[in-house]
């Protein structure tokens, strides 16, 4: 009878080590949004339950909203964001994501040697009717824009933001949406999620793990298939390349990313992939390496430690970091 | 002592409880055996994805007349190849993530991977 007893102990033992013991694991949960940053945003997320996915994601989209309000310059509604800023020449009183953005981008600049501009808004806003209209724009109204770039006229300061040459317009593309998926992921994490990854156009964020490891993230091959799969644990891994967001006139396929020195679509790569700890960094340093002389951005690269991946036009990849292709 | 009772066959005791600990172990796997990932077969021609398939969902897929993939019983093999040396056919089933079937005459190869991406861009 003893021995009995025994090994129904030895039973309940060894199946509550080898399954009981932990808490039982969270749910995966998904949504997604299109009225955001014109793009795809998908949030995933481990919770208890779909009340505590839900709650956490209506404050995920409401905080997208309100970020994709102040820096939308082309159809946002009025009020103290971009729009008003290149409408009226200044800003009072401004958002502080406002500040911190455009503080981001002059660092950017700096970092980047002037490959990441976002005063260049007169030039991209000719970019941009060229796609509306399916036609090239003039090139000597590319000149004459190119004239009115200068970040420097960009003065930031503590409660009015101005620019100071009056035919000069801001465009943060390159960075709002990387910018706001690190401030996202932070209001999530605020709220006691831990485990989750938000893909906001191509910007993903990841926090902590799944049940069953790392996030997988894995990084497209223009021609088709994957090129790698990265396991991202708290990572941002963005992508700029010429696959998603682009226009083709007359047969040629035209990058949505333009080079501030030549005034036209960056084409050195196919695409650029950045790997590294803040998105907003991830968001800048992708457009500026995409600019950029496959040397200088390797140099760039190494100096701020970050991971990348380079696909050249002929199917070649360049890497940097440690990265398993 | 009580003790003393039970190690007098400390053997037979130690064979029944190490039994018991792996009937467990083999209990616990099979339960999660069921969680493993999804396999997917990958068909490209001329380096370019002809399409994507679920290996668990048995299918045929012909290919631009050149062959037909046969995706069964969680393998995949290819039959009415038109090459001559028809090496792709004589290939076999594949079934394990990584391996590939390459069909050189048609530019067509079949491959299985294993990867399951939360996000891919």
């Amino acid at each position: 009878m003893k021995r009995l007893l025994t090994a129904f102990w030895a039973v309940l033992i060894s199946l509550s080590i080898f399954s009981g013991c932990e808490k039982a694991p969270s749910e995966r949960f998904q949504t997604s949004y299109t009225d955001v940053f014109d793009t795809v945003c998908t949030f995933t997320a481990y919770c208890d339950s779909e009340e505590e996915f839900e709650s956490v994601s209506d404050s995920l989209h409401e905080e997208l909203l309100r970020l994709h309000r102040l820096f939308d310059i082309y159809e946002g509604p009025q009020g103290g964001g971009l729009l008003a800023l290149n409408r009226d020449g200044y800003l009072e009183n401004p958002d502080k994501d406002i500040t911190d953005l455009l503080e981001l981008g002059k660092e950017y600049y700096e970092i980047s040697g002037g490959k990441l501009n976002i005063a260049m808004g007169s030039v991209l806003s000719l970019w941009h009717d060229a796609r509306e209209n399916g036609a090239l724009p003039d090139k000597d109204k590319l000149t004459q824009a190119s004239m009115h770039m200068d970040i420097s006229k960009l003065i930031i300061g503590d409660d009015k933001i101005t620019l100071s040459d009056s035919d000069m317009r801001i465009d943060v593309g390159a960075i709002a949406k990387g910018y706001a998926a690190q401030k996202a992921a932070e209001l999530i994490r605020n709220l006691g999620i831990k485990n989750f990854a938000l893909d906001l156009g191509g910007n993903i964020k990841t926090s902590g793990s799944k049940p069953d490891g790392d996030w997988n993230i894995g990084v497209r091959d223009p021609d088709g298939g994957i090129l790698t799969g990265i396991k991202a644990k708290d990572l941002s891994i963005v992508t700029s390349g010429d696959y998603e967001r682009f226009f083709e006139l007359d047969g040629v396929r035209y990058s949505h990313i333009i080079n501030p020195e030549t005034l036209y679509p960056a084409d050195i790569y196919r695409s650029v992939t950045v790997v590294c700890e803040n998105s907003a960094d991830g968001d800048a340093l992708s457009t500026s390496l995409f600019c950029m002389d496959f040397e200088s951005g390797k140099e760039l690269c190494e100096k701020l430690e970050i991971k990348a991946i380079w696909v050249l036009p002929d199917g070649s990849t360049q890497t940097v970091g440690d990265i398993e292709l | 002592m009580r003790s003393n009772k039970r190690i007098s066959k400390p053997l037979a005791d130690c064979v029944l409880i190490a039994a018991l600990v792996a009937l467990a172990l083999i209990a616990y796997l099979i339960l999660n055996a069921g969680k493993s990932e999804g396999k997917t077969v990958i068909i490209r021609e001329n380096g370019e994805v002809f399409g994507e398939y679920p290996i668990s969902e048995d299918m045929e897929i012909e290919v631009d007349k050149l062959l037909t993939v046969v995706i069964e019983g969680g393998g995949v093999y290819v039959k009415n190849a038109v090459c001559p040396d028809k090496l792709c056919e004589r290939r076999g089933s594949i079934s394990r993530s990584g391996e590939a079937i390459v069909c050189l005459p048609g530019g067509v190869s079949v491959e299985i991977s294993g990867e399951d991406y939360d996000f891919v861009l």
